[in-house]
């Protein structure tokens, strides 16, 4: 999933090694596990509704029944009614929580890491890199694109009020997600359908761009992120500014300049560590403090593959 | 202390799948609904079954089940034939009725709660964009109490089966 990114060479000075190193491809092969699972499900509940067959060991559940923001939207119904909105289970809620706690100590990894919308879209991205190259993901002037970014936080409050007023999953009709694994589906709304095909378009030219500006979801995780436990850090004496963490965070954050990053737009892909994208061992890390200082004089340059 | 990916996917999975396990074991892991509507928690009353909250995946022996109105007078009602009446869902009544869609006139799961609380003699909103089938209408007249308001509503919303 990473292997199109860029990876300029950042300086000539600093040694390289000789031994070629893997990116590790355990985030891709939880996305792949995750995708698979939520289209498996959905394939389920329609061979269970049309057909009375289901598939073995596969849970008999709807998409909705797996999704943590419905737990999210439901908050106020079961606080003031002691029930959920329509079509939410408390399967929901479990996952719920498991997702803010999962965010309390790392952030957004159901954004990062679960989500089957967000890993398409990134999927998608590899096209958009391949069209684009560098201008890939930088083609939204800052001046639109940063106050667009405070959007979802405006479709939260939407959907939560309108999920209050209504008891009704409102959100449904204008959800990607669900259109994504229900297309086929007379119960997607045609709204949905054109979101999802606009998030689509969309990815080709920006990365993640549901995520980004209008996911009512990655508004509620991203707020994780002022006071998650585990964060990125950057080392800055063993810093080479050779910007690569910002050039291939897919979220557009300036990860070069920050000692530890904050942004709450943030999903914890750990695209900027040195585990991945960054060449100098120990200097961007996903951990509770700042690393150990190491001399530059021992820095190492990974080599890319 | 720093984390590795390997070691963030091990927590992911460990966390839901955690999640997951342990209430499953405590019961609270529910995909499903029990098709049973919450219950009226003020007034006269209070701790019956509130038709408001039949959902649209209620089949007609669910209602039967909570609310005694039987599965074939429901599917009477609404216009339902050639089909097992017991095993009819709710929200099939909205596809039977879409041509209605363009008028802003609704024959739906509303429908369904609306024609259950006159049946029963239970509170309700009466929204103004929701409709009844005729033979829901005449069933109603035949065998509810209904208010001079009531009856009203009745007939400024009633449709014919298409």
């Amino acid at each position: 999933m990473v292997a199109d990114r860029d990876t300029a060479n950042p300086t000539p000075q600093v040694k390289k090694k000789k031994k070629k190193k893997a990116k590790p491809w355990y985030r891709s092969a939880v996305q792949i596990f995750f995708f698979a699972l939520v289209a498996s499900i959905t394939l389920n509940e329609a061979l269970f509704e049309f057909y009375g067959k289901s598939i073995p060991y596969l849970a008999a559940a709807s998409l909705h029944a797996i999704c943590p923001f419905g737990g999210v939207v439901s908050i106020y119904e079961f606080a003031t009614a002691g029930r959920y909105a329509q079509k939410i289970h408390a399967s929901s809620f479990v996952l719920m929580w498991a997702a803010f706690i999962l965010a309390i100590g790392f952030g957004p990894l159901i954004c990062g890491w679960v989500c089957p919308l967000g890993s398409f879209q990134q999927w998608i991205a590899r096209i958009g890199r391949k069209l684009y190259g560098k201008k890939y993901n930088h083609m939204v002037p800052a001046n639109i694109d940063k106050p667009l970014r405070y959007t979802r936080y405006l479709v939260l409050v939407l959907v939560i009020l309108a999920t209050a007023g209504t008891r009704k999953l409102v959100f449904q009709d204008y959800d990607p997600y669900f259109a994504l694994f229900n297309f086929w589906s007379a119960e997607v709304a045609p709204t949905a359908l054109i979101i999802l095909g606009a998030t689509i378009v969309a990815s080709a030219f920006i990365e993640r761009p549901w995520c980004k500006y209008l996911c009512p979801y990655g508004a509620v995780l991203g707020l994780f992120n002022f006071f998650r436990i585990f964060r990125i850090r950057r080392e800055e004496s063993t810093c080479i500014d050779c910007k690569l963490c910002d050039r291939n965070c897919p979220m557009n954050i300036t990860v070069s300049t920050a000692i530890a990053v904050r942004d709450h737009q943030c999903i914890s892909c750990m695209n900027c560590t040195s585990e991945q994208f960054c060449p100098v061992a120990n200097t961007v890390d996903f951990t509770t403090l700042r690393n150990p200082v190491i001399p530059p004089a021992d820095i190492d340059v990974k080599e890319e593959v | 202390m720093k984390v590795k990916s390997s070691t963030v996917a091990v927590i992911v999975l460990a966390v839901i799948f955690g999640s997951i396990a342990y209430t499953s074991v405590t019961g609270q892991w529910k995909t499903k609904t029990d098709k049973v509507p919450a219950a009226y928690t003020q007034g006269e009353t209070t701790g019956q079954y509130n038709p408001a909250d039949i959902r649209g995946s209620y089949t007609f022996a669910d209602i039967e089940k909570s609310f005694g109105i039987t599965a074939d007078e429901l599917a009477a009602a609404f216009g339902i034939t050639g089909r097992e009446n017991a095993t009819v869902q709710v929200k099939e009544i909205e596809a039977l009725y879409t041509a209605l869609d363009a008028q802003g006139k609704e024959v739906g799961t509303d429908s369904v709660r609306i024609f259950v609380a006159l049946y029963k003699g239970l509170p309700i909103t009466l929204t103004d964009t929701t409709y009844m089938p005729r033979p829901a209408v005449e069933v109603l007249k035949a065998k509810a109490t209904l208010s001079k308001e009531q009856l009203e509503y009745l007939d400024k919303h009633t449709v014919e089966i298409p």
